[in-house]
């Protein structure tokens, strides 16, 4: 009898392979560890010096990793790697323990990982995996690798099944070969969530601590375009499934072959869809998934990291490339940092709760030099493509239109300063030179009061972007990133629903755009009740581009408009998801 | 931290860590690197879990404070450079949470 668990869909497509069970954390047997009266230290030394030079080397190519979030763990790896208490631990268990490099190294490793797993507190006790990880990679240039799951080995077709994966586990998956990951722990928003998008594996999570009880080796599903998992399957039940992905997986190819024509609706109506960026390799692949520009580029990673922010020339390197290499549309969203994502050079103060605290733009009005230098960068890369790209920029977190008021005071100078020495052309130039043009300004929606006063807004600002994932937490005052209460911010809730409705009919009336750039946007099954309830624009997940624009290409605006005004009367996510699934499918 | 004759006067510091995620290893990161610009030895010690007294220019010794928001720690440098080491610590964990 088929046994379903339902969870949460943390990475979208459809898995089919055998379980194999995930229990990390375990130390390692000791190896060998005999002293050796004669050795000769300096040799094993020597030779304990080739391997970290190794190590050291492959972890700075591991650390460029178009993968911000692989980049940074690896960053961090290769300090480790170069701590004096590490070496000098090392450097005693040769010279004083007599220890062969390869035992020297294995004994400190399991001391260290021995006394991390040893701290009460859980975060500071998972670094222990880091402190392994680090090890084997000595250890496999040693000539020996520690006794650890090798999940670097696993075989094609896993099913891999674990209380929680960190980033590390997944950076070291063997391309292709995990075609499905259930996690009993975690959330859509861990960032093994987001790596696991990236890597293009389907991810379900939140499913329970029964799901490790599952026996390895036996067939199992995931499902992560629909947070399922499934075991104990009935051949009948393996040969459906297989059906099911099989035609998921021919209607992705399909509709990447499709990806380069516009999403145009069936009665006619073009609904451009943007991809979300958060690193200039996803900005570089825009096109090639037939994305109609980046409508949600996340600045983050350019200001985090470092010591000072970038100065204006370098964003306007980068953003000028951006521009090049995007179709129509580049939205560049303003830094959106605070006490839950801080960045090394803003003072951040305490907070007791920081997703209520000083974040997105209270925190850039607060730091006005950033906002500034960002906008007059972004202005310049404007200059510079001459039009021919729809350059926007967004601010995050608006909560009343007094903010609004605040930027556009702290811009507006800039916009009369255009013609000062900084931008001066020089005496050469055509007199009809045009001055720097001024940019759209748009807002993100995730405050409930800004979607409440979107009429008011609506008349300040040039767009609106909806963020769902922040609105859904803040509407249904659950943290997105705490697993106890994750389900219940479900942007499919019809207090959501509602938001989003308002706030389209503000867009409409004063005939501004209004496009969604949250995680609900690249969910085929809520494309048709988006575009009901007022969205123009879709900005989603990179991958999902091809396959939402074939969605839109199915639907009927008419068609659409009668789903959202049922949805609009459900009383729960459940009942709007029922409907939506209920739906016939689109011809 | 006790001074000695051979060396110069040790400087302390006592913070209370305000950063959501505590001395988490990306913050610890920096402050290794910071510390190591630096000739003086800097210690820390988290007073709220009573750890052992560590060496700041240590990524495996920082994590060893367990370090949680709302933990108070003890810093000290001692050296030719230790007043400097102590206040471009202590700036990197300001720019993160308010000493008190």
């Amino acid at each position: 009898m088929t046994h379903v668990v339902m969870g949460l869909s943390a990475a979208p497509g459809i898995g089919i392979g055998a379980l194999y069970l995930y229990r990390p954390g375990q130390p390692a047997p000791v190896a060998q560890t005999m002293p050796t009266p004669d050795l000769d230290c300096d040799t094993e030394w020597q030779t304990f010096l080739a391997a970290h030079a190794q190590v050291d080397a492959e972890l700075a190519h591991l650390g460029v990793s178009p993968n911000t979030v692989i980049a940074e763990l690896f960053a961090t790896h290769r300090v480790i790697l170069h701590d004096q208490t590490l070496l000098n631990s090392i450097r005693a268990a040769i010279y004083s323990e007599k220890l062969y490099a390869a035992a020297a190294t294995h004994l400190v490793i399991s001391q260290l990982a021995d006394l991390f797993h040893s701290f009460e507190d859980e975060y500071f006790a998972g670094r222990a995996t880091d402190i392994l990880d680090l090890g084997q990679r000595l250890m496999t240039q040693l000539g020996a690798a520690l006794n650890l799951p090798q999940l670097s080995h696993l075989p094609p077709q896993t099913i891999l099944i674990a209380d929680d994966l960190t980033v590390s586990d997944l950076a070291q998956l063997p391309a292709g070969n995990v075609v499905g990951i259930a996690l009993a722990e975690s959330t859509p928003t861990a960032h093994s969530a987001i790596l696991a998008r990236s890597l293009g594996i389907p991810l379900v999570c939140a499913l329970g601590p029964a799901l490790l009880q599952c026996r390895p080796g036996q067939t199992a599903v995931v499902d992560g375009n629909m947070g399922k998992f499934l075991v104990d399957l009935s051949p009948d039940d393996i040969h459906q499934y297989s059906n099911i992905r099989q035609s998921y997986l021919d209607a992705g190819a399909a509709a990447l072959s499709r990806a380069q024509a516009p999403a145009i609706t069936r009665d006619g109506v073009l609904v451009p869809v943007l991809a979300n960026a958060n690193s200039p390799q996803e900005v570089a692949q825009s096109r090639t998934v037939g994305a109609d520009g980046i409508g949600l580029l996340r600045t983050e990673y350019l200001f985090r990291g470092r010591d000072v922010p970038p100065n204006f020339e370098e964003q306007q390197a980068t953003y000028i490339q951006f521009i090049h290499q995007v179709n129509r549309q580049l939205t560049v969203r303003a830094l959106d940092a605070g006490g839950d994502k801080p960045v090394e050079y803003i003072a951040h103060h305490r907070e007791e709760n920081p997703f209520l605290g000083l974040r997105g733009i209270r925190l850039l009005i607060a730091e006005p030099e950033i906002l500034r230098i960002q906008y007059r960068a972004l202005q310049a890369a404007a200059a510079a493509a001459q039009g021919q790209v729809d350059v926007r920029f967004m601010l995050p977190m608006i909560s009343t239109a007094e903010e609004i008021f605040a930027v556009r005071s702290l811009l507006n100078p800039i916009v009369d300063e255009s013609n000062d020495s900084e931008f001066r052309l020089p005496a050469s130039a055509p007199i009809n030179t045009a001055p720097l043009p001024t940019l759209k300004l748009g807002i993100m929606i995730e405050v409930p009061s800004a979607a409440l006063i979107a009429p008011t807004l609506a008349r300040h600002v040039d767009f609106f972007s909806i963020g769902t994932n922040d609105l859904a937490q803040y509407v249904l005052a659950s943290d997105r990133t705490n697993s106890a209460v994750a389900k219940l911010a479900d942007p499919l809730h019809p207090a959501v629903l509602h938001l989003i409705h308002q706030t389209c009919h503000a867009g409409r009336d004063a005939g501004k755009p209004v496009s969604l750039c949250g995680e609900i946007a690249g969910d085929p099954l809520a494309v048709p009740l988006l575009l009901g309830l007022g969205i123009h624009e879709l900005s989603v997940p990179l991958p999902a581009v091809p396959l939402i624009k074939e969605v839109v290409r199915r639907v009927d605006l008419g068609e659409c408009r009668d789903i959202a005004h049922a949805a609009l009367q459900c009383g729960s996510a459940a009942a709007v998801r029922a409907l939506l699934l209920a739906r016939p499918p689109a011809p | 931290m006790t001074t000695n004759a051979m060396s110069t006067p040790a400087y302390t510091a006592s913070i209370t860590i305000a950063d959501p995620l505590g001395i988490h290893m990306r913050v610890g990161k920096d402050l290794v690197r910071v510390a190591n610009r630096y000739q003086a030895a800097i210690t820390a010690q988290n007073l709220s879990r009573q750890s052992p007294v560590v060496d700041v220019k240590s990524i495996l010794q920082l994590m060893q404070l367990q370090a949680r928001q709302g933990h108070i720690v003890q810093l000290a440098a001692d050296g030719p450079d230790a007043q400097e080491a102590l206040t471009a610590v202590c700036h990197l964990l300001d720019a993160l949470q308010d000493a008190e």
